[in-house]
């Protein structure tokens, strides 16, 4: 429908000036919300105050808000409009006007009252933040509190405290003391799992050392528990050197202060005799090598490691072998059993052992008999000894010589019949064999032990019996000079022999070709240097080495 | 007596927590820990020790700033140290975590001083810029008069609308009826103005009223000066004369209003930060502090 709206303005009668507005609506909507199709400000009208419709060809006036309508000075919810009508919603008069053509309705529009200005009203606007009342930051603040301390602090310690909320809060999403982990563990802890307490038995107590040895039983100490001094340890944990939660990095750190700061001054520290040198560096501060020897016992029969010795001149290897390096690493070669000239290096003899840290032990078998047969019969150099005892050797010997003499006197066809009953002729062939057999043996051994085979490379000792009895010292190849100290062959396979070990200058198997401290420095330094291989004690020197209680000495096996 | 907090005694607590910082740095620097370095040597003790008497001292600043009757030196001298010793923070703690970091609440302790001490910062700079800022925008006014300035404004285009009859009243009122400013944090932190207002539009060769945005009054300047460029009636032109000189009067004091409403709570935002995130740094701390005792 179309409505025509005619505000009056000022003047009165034919002089009162007014402005027309035309709206084309479905129904006249009528308050002071700014949705509304006549818009009346003023306090005194609603949002949505009435509404005029047309229906059955009637404009009904229908009043919306409670404050109602008054349609002809009658107070009313609703009424027909006719021409001449007057409607008072708030101050506003309308008026229903003849409708001009093309118009179905037409109102005039009046303000009986002057209205009160219209403007914003600034206690509507919030514009400080502090009047944001769920901004508030004390609240916020107190609520990051509780929950922080509940989270990182409650949860985990009932879970540390009170083992019977342990594994509910620990198989759920809630916060545990996986919250306190400062670090991953070791991937060989990685057994531990979740269980702090295998390590962390005592709240608010140091990781204690039994924690550690419930696993770790076997491991070494540093010094025998029969050690004067071994009550300095007392009170050391395992925790000093060893720092768990730090992921894969090694749990000991290849720190020589772990070392030095007892090592500098142990004679200070010990009430007995330090039994090693001052060392705080490898390279500025450390004594020289000291070599445990091979020594054997003539008592007891078995060989024993020395205490460690200084090197000098004479200091000698007492292994009971002939060796010279320097003919066998001669560069023109050495004559082998078949008179060959071989050219030997260090490794035909010398070859790692699997553990890739000492060298194998040298067989003569493996290593020497090439060379070094032990045939004794020029006739026939096929037969050897074995490389035994001398009672075995002889014994070998007897048996060759036994058969030869039979094998030699039916090859030559003794004439000599055996007549029935004559016993005798049979002995007296077998006292001549037996005579033949010996003195052939001995000669031959003698030959062996003391001119040509046995004798070139060990010590025999004769006794002058009838018959003579030979003594060949036990022979025994030192593999532990450093008792306290490891040396990997393996990490130094580019290296070779002769960097380290003079051997091609030695004549006597008693020359100890072990290099000297300054031949290691040539490539290793210590922490202080910072060019060059650093080398922390742990290095070479292992801190878990006493595994009996011998006194100051480790065990040697025989 | 007027000067920054920021150069109060001359600096005397810049060089001082320079010189705490340099310290710890050279100290750190020349310590060689067995292992790595972490909370638990003996420089890590020392670091964290006194990062935590630090972080309990600059929480009493919350404090001291409400005992107004306290002697205990002035407030300016407290915040000035509390700007500076609160940033040489930030070097202690780092160093007393020797820059070992995990998912854990040790480093959420770290990031939560962090984070409190980077929005400090921030709440510094304020301090220091806004004011001057926040003076230059009100250009001699206060709030208040700025509003009661724009209210009388709307009392007197009101007035005028009454004589002009549609669309100018309507468009006039619905602008001061849908007039927006302020509302939410972000409304008051950006600055947007949201006012809008409604204006007829033909649809279906029907005229409807649509509502539509009015930032800074501008969509009805617009449409107030299209009305006066079609107005024949010279009575009617005069009257929306007016009306835009009034309209564009407030569009400023709009611009002006936002502005300070948006610069007063950039200046106050970051304490909504810092004062959570503070007390998150305490019960974080404490944690901290006893579990790393506790799993020793």
């Amino acid at each position: 429908m179309y409505v025509l709206i005619r505000r009056l303005g000022t003047g009165s009668g034919q002089n009162r000036s007014y402005k027309d507005e035309e709206l084309a609506v479905d129904k006249l909507s009528i308050g002071r919300g700014t949705d509304q199709e006549l818009l009346l400000p003023g306090d005194r009208v609603a949002y949505q105050h009435a509404e005029i419709s047309l229906s059955a060809g009637q404009f009904r006036v229908r009043a919306l808000a409670s404050t109602g309508i008054t349609v002809n000075g009658r107070s009313c919810r609703m009424a027909v409009l006719n021409t001449g009508d007057q409607i008072l919603i708030g101050d506003y008069r309308l008026i229903v006007i003849a409708a001009p053509d093309g118009v179905d309705l037409a109102l005039s529009l009046e303000v009986l009252e002057h209205q009160e200005a219209f403007a914003i009203d600034p206690a509507k606007f919030v514009t400080r933040l502090d009047l944001l009342g769920h901004w508030r930051p004390r609240r916020w603040a107190w609520a990051l509190f509780l929950l922080l301390l509940i989270a990182a602090l409650v949860l985990p310690a009932l879970v540390t405290l009170k083992p019977e909320y342990q594994a509910m809060l620990r198989d759920t999403p809630l916060p545990d003391d996986s919250l306190w982990l400062s670090g991953p563990l070791h991937s060989v802890h990685s057994t531990i799992g979740k269980d702090c307490q295998a390590c962390h038995t005592t709240p608010f107590g140091k990781v204690s050392n039994d924690a550690c040895i419930t696993c770790h039983e076997e491991t070494a100490l540093h010094v025998p528990v029969n050690h004067p001094d071994a009550g300095m340890f007392d009170g050391e944990r395992c925790a000093s050197c060893h720092h768990e939660h730090n992921g894969e990095q090694r749990m000991v750190f290849e720190d020589q202060r772990f070392c030095a700061d007892c090592h500098a001054s142990l004679d200070q520290r010990m009430g007995s005799e330090p039994q090693v040198g001052r060392a705080t560096d490898f390279h500025a501060d450390h004594p020289p090598f000291r070599l445990s020897m091979l020594e054997w016992q003539e008592d007891s029969r078995e060989w024993l490691q020395s205490p460690r010795m200084t090197v000098n001149k004479s200091l000698r290897d007492n292994s009971n072998l002939k060796f010279d390096h320097a003919e066998h690493l001669d560069a023109e070669g050495i004559k082998n059993n078949d008179g060959d000239w071989e050219v030997l290096s260090c490794d035909s003899c010398h070859e790692m052992a699997l553990d890739g840290i000492n060298m194998a032990p040298v067989k003569m078998e493996q290593h020497c008999s090439r060379c070094h047969g032990l045939a004794f019969d020029p006739a026939d150099p096929v037969r050897v000894v074995p490389h035994g005892k001398p009672d075995q050797v002889l014994a070998s010997l007897r048996e060759y010589y036994s058969s030869r003499f039979i094998q030699d006197r039916a090859d030559a066809g003794d004439a000599r019949a055996l007549r029935p009953g004559q016993r005798d002729n049979l002995s007296q062939l077998q006292r001549e064999g037996i005579a033949w057999v010996e003195s052939k043996s001995q000669a031959v051994a003698e030959d062996m032990f003391e001119r040509r085979a046995c004798v070139s490379c060990h010590e025999v000792d004769k006794l002058n019996e009838q018959p003579p009895q030979w003594f060949v010292k036990p022979v025994r190849l030192n593999e532990n000079w450093f008792v306290s100290g490891e040396f990997p062959h393996v990490r130094h396979t580019q290296m070779e022999c002769a960097d380290c070990h003079a051997a091609s200058e030695s004549m006597q198997a008693g020359d100890v070709l072990m290099p000297e401290i300054a031949v290691c420095q040539e490539c290793h330094v210590g922490q202080e240097k910072k060019q060059g291989l650093v080398s922390g004690c742990i290095s070479c020197h292992s801190y878990h080495q006493f595994e009996v209680d011998h006194a100051g000495m480790p065990e040697v096996k025989p | 007596m007027h000067g920054s907090f920021l150069s109060h005694r001359g600096g005397f607590w810049l060089w001082f927590a320079l010189t705490l910082v340099l310290a710890s740095v050279v100290a750190y620097v020349w310590h060689e820990p067995i292992g790595l370095a972490n909370g638990g040597t003996w420089l890590g003790y020392t670091l964290g020790t006194l990062a935590t008497l630090l972080i309990v001292w600059l929480t009493l600043f919350g404090v001291r700033k409400r005992a107004y009757y306290s002697r205990l030196g002035s407030v300016k001298g407290w915040l000035s140290a509390h700007v500076y010793l609160g940033g040489s923070l930030l070097v202690l703690g780092t160093l007393h975590s020797g820059f070992q970091f995990g998912m854990n609440i040790h480093t959420l302790a770290w990031l939560l001083m962090v984070l409190v001490i980077v929005s400090g910062f921030y709440g510094a700079w304020v301090y220091w810029r806004y004011p001057s800022r926040i003076t230059r925008n009100r250009d001699g006014m206060t709030r208040d008069l700025i509003f009661r300035e724009i209210a009388d404004i709307d009392r007197k285009a009101s007035m005028i609308v009454e004589g002009l009859g549609s669309p100018a009243d309507r468009m006039v009122i619905s602008a001061i009826q849908l007039f927006q400013v302020g509302g939410g944090a972000w409304q008051q932190l950006g600055g947007r103005d949201r006012s809008r207002m409604m204006i007829g539009v033909l649809k279906k060769k029907q005229k409807i009223w649509k509502r539509v945005s009015n930032p800074r009054q501008q969509r009805l300047l617009d449409e107030l000066t299209g009305l006066l460029s079609r107005s024949a009636d010279p009575k009617e032109a005069a009257l929306l004369q007016e009306l835009i000189d009034l309209v564009s009067r407030k569009a400023r004091l709009v611009k002006q209003l936002l502005n300070d409403i948006r610069l007063q709570g950039l200046m106050e935002i970051w304490l909504y930060c810092h004062i959570p995130l503070t007390l998150a740094l305490l019960a974080t701390l404490t944690a901290h502090i006893v579990s790393v005792f506790f799993y020793w």
